[in-house]
């Protein structure tokens, strides 16, 4: 037998101190500060200029102006996914200004028709109709049919 | 009390040693139970590791389903091919080789498959027309097809959607929007978006004749920009949605004869081990 009259003392303090430094469920009760912002996959914008060319550069500095003059006081009001903005500046980057161009006017009619979209479109996960401008430049390789309905990750 | 103690830790042990749970046989059963229970990987490897001598035919069929099933093709056709043209297991076997080529799209090995059999297998017949369709290679199917087989005469039908199939013109589009706005759209079955463009173009026409009219000229030429956007957009827009279209008639066909396939399970025989 241990002849030490601190021995049971210093054994439950070893024991408390080792208890109290292992035990790390306290921090599931401590005061947290609660992010009630959820993430906005309509507003992943990206402002900045990936190419050099003068009609993107031309076209990106108007999608840019409208964005931050226009669109972001006007609200998220598109029902597609890419946005009418975002489409017309990926269909530019995707073949030309003059292309890019009839594939905006092109979307913006399916934009303005109300009718049936649910029966037309896949949804994207942020719950916008999935409608990219890649069915639409014009290469038949490119063009992967979604069934309308199907959730596209 | 020391005695009896000491028999006691004696007898134990060497009674334990009377059940061999590794013993060939019990693994075996629990190789079966972990087939039954549809744990196919670890059921191929507890069969694997019975050892060469136990691999008989009904267990590397085993084998080779459980890695068929859980998408391992390349073990599966490993112990598939081992199956020995004598077994009651090999037509299956051969059938099932066929099966992993067709999802794998491989022609080529499918064709060599079918060659090597001495009496002509016609479900690989059919799974290689199946890929002839998917390719849409319809060349040489015609001949193939002369059979009065019920799978034969659903491949025939499948055979001539492909080869007539419902496409919508691109061309025939883009003139009918030059025409008249919309109307490429509604050739191409969307109603709703051919009406809007004749309504979006038919409005801003109008609205750049009537502005010119009272001799407002900035707001005739604005209105007759985007009037004009319009109407070639719809243009553009009809021919694209002609490819759509046939996209979609495409994508229909491949589905329609996917769900054929896997209602016929790829012309392969189940057998049930699990009775």
């Amino acid at each position: 037998m241990i002849k030490n009259k601190f021995f049971i003392q210093i054994t439950f303090s070893f024991l408390i101190v080792v208890s109290s430094v292992a035990q790390t469920d306290w921090q599931r009760w401590e005061k947290t500060e609660p992010n009630y912002l959820t993430e906005d996959l309509n507003y992943q914008r990206d402002y900045s200029y990936t190419d050099n060319s003068l009609p993107y550069l031309f076209s990106k500095t108007l999608i840019n102006a409208y964005w931050i003059l226009i669109s972001d006081v006007d609200g998220d009001n598109c029902p597609f996914h890419p946005s009418c903005s975002s489409f017309l500046i990926q269909s530019i980057e995707e073949t030309n200004l003059i292309q890019g161009a009839l594939m905006f006017f092109d979307r913006f009619t399916r934009d303005s028709n109300p009718v049936a979209r649910e029966e037309h479109y896949p949804v994207y996960k942020n719950y916008r109709f999935y409608d990219p401008p890649t069915l639409y430049a014009l290469d038949k390789n490119k063009i992967k049919f979604i069934p309308p309905k199907r959730v596209v990750e | 009390m020391k005695i009896i103690f000491i028999s006691l830790l004696i007898s134990i042990p060497a009674f334990c040693q009377l059940n061999n749970l590794h013993a060939p046989q019990n693994k075996k059963l629990f190789a079966d139970y972990l087939f039954c229970e549809q744990d196919y990987l670890r059921a191929a490897e507890e069969y694997i590791s019975l050892g060469e001598t136990f691999l008989y035919d009904t267990i590397l069929y085993k084998i080779a389903k459980s890695y068929s099933i859980i998408g391992d093709y390349e073990n599966s056709l490993n112990y598939f091919s081992r199956i020995p043209q004598s077994s009651f297991f090999y037509d299956n076997s051969v059938k099932e080789i066929g099966k992993i080529y067709y999802l794998n799209e491989n022609d080529a090995s499918l064709d060599k498959l079918i060659g090597e059999q001495e009496n002509s297998f016609y479900d690989l017949v059919k799974l290689k027309i199946a890929l002839k369709l998917i390719k849409n290679q319809t060349g040489d199917l015609e001949e193939v097809l002369e059979n009065s087989d019920e799978d034969f005469l659903v491949l025939k039908k499948f055979y001539q959607q492909r080869k007539n199939p419902d496409y919508k013109s691109e061309l025939v589009a883009g003139i009918l929007s030059a025409i008249v706005p919309g109307s490429g759209k509604i050739y191409t079955e969307e109603y709703g978006d051919g009406v809007t463009a004749f309504l979006l173009t038919g409005i801003f026409t109008y609205l750049a004749y009537d502005n010119f009219k009272n001799d407002h000229k900035f707001r005739g030429y604005l209105f007759t920009g985007i009037a004009s956007g319009f109407y070639l957009g719809n243009i553009y827009g009809s021919v694209a949605s002609a490819q759509i279209f046939n996209a979609k008639i495409d994508f229909n066909f491949l589905e329609l004869l996917s769900d054929f396939l896997i209602n016929r399970n790829y012309f392969v025989k189940e057998y049930d081990f699990c009775k």
